[in-house]
């Protein structure tokens, strides 16, 4: 069959416009408007990208630089962490300003391409305005209907702004109706006039910077300061500052904030919190704490010591505690804030963990008896008025006499309390149980510490345990578990590549942080109870007989120096900036050079 | 530009002092004075004597320029008002003539020749007018609806300048950031959102927020000279209708219904009564405001962060705050201060409240009655911005200006003897 030809299609119409729609430019305006548009939106959605993605690269508080200035904190001597957080931070500012000279940059281009889409839009879309179509007729009637749409919305306005205002009003809380609230309360009750209490308390770095609490900021023993001293003679008094007698040759260590050193002791009568001016070393003041009564059992019986609780400070006020179960808060004239009694424990040698501070609780662990028995608890007091704002359920231990610590850890902030056999951690702003883990044994006395991200416990055995879990972690969070060199009072201390053991025997023992495995084992030949301390790279290991020790800290031993006093010490001293304030039986030392 | 603290330098790298870019000169702000009478005087000549659209948008896009992007939206006569507020209430507060200058000119000229302003002298009115492709009309309730905005927002702007708290036509502006081509994300964004939305419906911003256009609203509706299209030979043709983006071109009314005596004293009884609850409980949640409101003044914002770090609320102290704790001075006294702040806050936004009633309670009154009656076409005195869109859309404006054209191009002398000359010819 032949192919038939295709029958001829008729021609397609021309595109013709709309009448009223036929500008000359509205073609290449349309097609100029579609260029100009892809490459503005285009333009757009890169600025945005980048906005998004300078965030990440925010000097202020990028996470990377956190992190490496949380561990300076640690490690203040660590040169290598030091660069690099120098040059993340250089990094960092450089990509923010490349970052701001880029927005400025498209600024200019997105303008650019706006001032040719505009005017591409406006012939784009251009039509020439034609009457509607149609006789115009008035319509008398929809006024009517749209004034009374036009009631019912401004109504609406009106209620949804009401609505509005009564929601900010609800939600609004105010701290400082609060705070005055309190002080008025007095007032109103008629009650004998009292001057304002203080009701604010110190930040972390406000703390970091002084010496609140036994072992210092977050009780690791460790200072931030680099210019603490590393010589003094107790013969010639080279190096001595200052010494001056105390009233109680009580254990305690001394606390430190700005120029008052704070210090307890007591006798089998009384006990007294006291103040010395840290710059002449002159009693300040000191104030009995409880009312005087039945005597307690001599001292040295048993290992038994008076006021081994170490006091705590927030630069507001001095807290302390005593066997007796009296807890009491001074302010920094020694005027009593408030004063009460906790009963006395049941401890067979006597109350001896220190305070610990957080935000404004002062935060008391009160183990006692035995596990079994369901009296030991952690409670958490208002710094300003005593009042008590949380108490932990019953802890499953007994009598403990190590000190809790407050820290970072894990990305939270822990309470680490330990007592035979729980390391136990707490929410510390609620007292709600983290996690625990069943780690420790016997007489619980060293101190827990948090370093490298891991807590650290001594008892018995040294446990590094992760601190990321909820619930019972024994089986699933502890990295590494020695059983060498563990001491039985002074407590563990790191430099967050290294955990340091004391013995009282004078046995030094290191172990590696992340690994736990053991790096040297030294005997000191020397009885030690102070806790040993770390200050620009150097430990401190402060003998019984008065004489300290200076080592290079590391995986090797490197004895650097010995400094004697004429002293027993028991105590662990304050390492601050340029001084040492060192407790003996008999004196408080202030140790450093005196100023040419 | 956000800021971050410098690096620690330890290698003896010593910072180069501080600097302060230095005061703008005084002949400037003579020279910005005078840019803005200039362009209010062409303005007005344009909208009003020439009625020529073209001018009045050359004009516009030279506001833009120099406010805008020279002047970088600052000194701006919606930010004035502040200043003025601020200098009211606060004897302490210089205002500086130029700054007063840019409050009263704009007022003045509105009084006489309406919202030339916001014709073309406004950057942020001008950036807005320069966007508009495609203008839909809203419905006249949503219009109503939200233009009481304008004027609450403006007792805000004036209680939290008066208490000396903030400025926040300034903090809020929209458009300043994309002027200066930086600020923070959230407001950057602001201004792209209110420039997209302003293609579609006509000057968002300056129709339902800008707290400056409610003040030159008021004053425009009692101007001398307006923008108007010859009513006499309307022919209802609606083409100023359709060409204005912003809904100023009330229609004809017709013959309304009228309400008898009795329905209308009931309709005023009911929303005159509903006016004044409005007004008392207005002020009522106005006074409760305090609290929130006074936040935003730095000072009680400091003694809200010390009280609460003193309650235990706030672990970490704010840099003003750790300014505060070292300068060593008493938080009572802070509190005291804070104290007298909300007070004023109390007895402001009481004043605001009312206001606000006022406001809502004055519109619903506007709608129990009609309109009075129109029997053309008319631009509204308060919401017409002259941008002068409807002069080259209406076609017996055309037709009058081919006439005057004729006129002048046919010199008299050539006119036919006898031939009498009309006024319109």
């Amino acid at each position: 069959m032949p192919d038939q030809p295709a029958p001829k299609l008729p021609p397609l119409p021309a595109k013709t416009p709309a009448p009223g729609d036929e500008h000359p430019w509205k073609e290449p305006a349309r097609r100029t408007a579609w260029v100009a548009g892809i490459y503005c939106a285009v333009l757009a959605v890169a600025l945005i990208f980048s906005y998004f993605q300078s965030r990440q690269v925010n000097p202020v508080d990028h996470p990377r630089l956190v992190a490496l200035k949380a561990a300076l904190v640690q490690k203040p001597t660590d040169e290598n962490l030091k660069q690099q957080i120098r040059e993340l931070d250089l990094e960092l500012r450089a990509a923010y300003f490349r970052h701001l000279a880029r927005v400025q940059r498209s600024g200019w281009l997105l303008l650019g391409g706006v001032l040719v889409l505009l005017p591409a839009l406006h012939f784009a879309t251009w039509r020439r305005r034609l009457p509607r179509p149609g006789k115009y007729v008035v319509r008398p009637d929809l006024f009517e209907r749209d004034a009374r749409l036009s009631r019912l919305a401004v109504t609406a306005v009106a209620v949804l702004g009401a609505g509005l205002a009564v929601w900010a009003v609800k939600s609004a809380h105010s701290d400082l109706d609060v705070v005055l609230a309190k002080q008025a309360a007095p007032a109103k009750a008629q009650i004998s006039p009292a001057p304002a209490v203080d009701a604010s308390f110190p930040s972390r770095e406000e703390m970091a910077r002084h010496w609140p609490r036994f072992r210092g900021p977050e009780g690791a023993g460790v200072s931030p300061y680099t210019n603490v001293p590393v010589r003094w003679d107790g013969e010639s008094s080279e190096g001595i500052l200052w010494k001056t007698p105390l009233p109680y040759g009580s254990p305690n260590s001394p606390v430190v904030w700005s120029n008052r050193v704070f210090m307890t002791g007591g006798n089998s009568g009384q006990r007294e919190v006291f103040c010395v001016d840290a710059d002449t070393g002159k009693l300040l003041w000191q104030r009995p704490v409880g009312k005087p009564g039945k005597r307690l059992p001599p001292e040295d019986e048993e290992g038994r010591f008076y006021a081994t609780s170490t006091c705590a400070t927030d630069g507001r006020r001095v807290f302390a505690i005593f066997e007796t179960g009296d807890l009491a808060a001074f302010d920094f004239q020694g005027q009593p804030v408030w004063q009460k009694s906790l009963g006395k424990p049941d401890n067979q040698y006597g109350h001896s963990a220190s305070l610990e501070l957080y935000k404004n609780l002062l935060i008391v662990q009160w183990d006692q008896a035995d596990e079994e028995a369901g009296k030991s608890v952690i409670y958490a007091f208002n710094t300003a008025t005593g009042a008590e704002v949380w108490k932990t359920a019953p802890r499953p231990v007994g009598a403990s006499w190590s000190t809790p610590v407050v820290a970072s850890a894990g990305n939270r902030t822990l309470l680490v309390a330990t007592g035979n056999p729980w390391l136990m951690t707490y929410d510390p702003d609620t007292g709600a149980e983290v996690w625990r883990a069943q780690v420790c044994h016997g007489e619980v006395t060293p101190s827990p510490i948090v370093a490298g991200g891991l807590v650290i416990t001594a008892n018995e055995e040294l446990v590094a345990t992760k601190p990321d879990g909820t619930g019972d972690v024994t089986k699933t969070h502890v990295l590494w578990k020695q059983l060498d060199g563990i001491p039985d009072i002074c407590s563990p201390l790191s430099d967050g590549k290294y955990v340091y053991l004391l013995t009282s025997s004078g046995i030094l023992t290191v172990y590696e942080l992340a690994t736990g495995k053991r790096q040297y084992e030294h005997e000191l030949e020397m009885e030690f109870k102070a806790s040993p301390a770390l200050a620009a790279g150097k430990l401190y290991l402060f003998g019984e007989n008065g004489v300290t020790i200076l080592a290079a800290a590391g995986p090797k031993f490197q004895e650097l120096g010995r400094n004697k006093l004429s002293d027993l010490v028991f105590a662990t001293p304050a390492l601050m900036e340029g001084r040492i304030y060192l407790r003996g039986r008999n004196q408080l030392y202030c140790l450093g050079q005196k100023a040419p | 530009m956000e800021r971050f603290p410098p690096p620690d330098f330890e290698s003896g790298y010593t910072f180069p002092p501080t600097t302060a870019p230095p005061p703008r000169a005084d002949l400037m702000q003579y020279v910005d004075v005078a840019v803005l009478l200039a362009a209010l005087a062409l303005a007005a000549y344009f909208v009003l004597k020439l009625r020529s659209r073209k001018h009045v948008f050359w004009l516009t896009v030279f506001s833009v320029a120099y406010f805008g992007f020279y002047r970088k939206g600052c000194i701006c006569s919606v930010g004035s008002t502040q200043d003025v507020a601020l200098a009211l209430f606060n004897s302490h507060y210089t205002l500086p003539w130029s700054v007063l200058a840019f409050f009263l000119l704009p007022l003045v000229f509105a009084l006489f020749f309406g919202r030339v302003f916001c014709a073309a002298v406004c950057p942020l009115g001008a950036i807005q007018e320069l966007v508009v492709v495609k203008p839909r009309t809203l419905p006249p309730w949503l219009e109503h609806g939200l233009s009481v905005i304008p004027f609450i927002y403006l007792g805000a702007g004036i209680l939290f300048a008066a208490t000396g708290s903030a400025f926040l036509f300034c903090q809020y502006d929209p458009f300043v950031s994309l002027y200066r081509r930086s600020g923070a994300f959230a407001m950057v964004a602001l201004g792209g959102v209110f420039l997209l939305l302003g293609t579609m419906i006509g000057r968002p911003y300056c129709r339902f927020l800008c707290p400056y256009g409610a003040l030159l609203s008021l004053c425009s509706r009692v101007s001398r000279h307006n923008v108007t299209l010859l009513p006499d030979d309307c022919v209802h043709c609606q083409l100023c209708d359709v060409a204005c983006p912003y809904g100023a071109i009330r229609e004809p009314t017709g013959l309304l219904p009228t309400p008898t005596p009795q329905q209308l004293w009931q309709r005023r009884l009911v929303f005159g009564g509903l006016a004044v609850l409005l007004v008392l409980g207005g002020g009522w949640l106005g006074r409760q405001l305090a609290v929130p409101f006074s936040k935003l003044n730095p000072t009680v914002a400091l003694a809200e962060q010390v009280a609460a770090e003193a309650t235990g609320k706030a672990w970490q102290m704010t840099d003003a705050s750790k300014v505060f704790h070292d300068s060593g001075k008493p938080a009572e006294e802070l509190y005291a201060q804070a104290l007298r702040i909300r007070q004023r806050f109390t007895v402001g936004g009481m004043l605001w409240g009312a206001l606000a009633g006022l406001v809502l309670g004055v519109k619903l009154l506007s709608l129990v009655q009609f309109d009075r009656r129109r029997c053309s076409f008319e631009p509204d005195p308060g919401q017409c911005v002259a941008c002068a869109r409807c002069y080259t859309h209406c076609p017996n404006e055309q037709a009058r200006i081919k006439r005057e054209q004729r006129a002048k191009t046919i010199p008299l002398s050539a006119a036919p003897a006898g031939a009498s000359v009309t006024k319109n010819a």
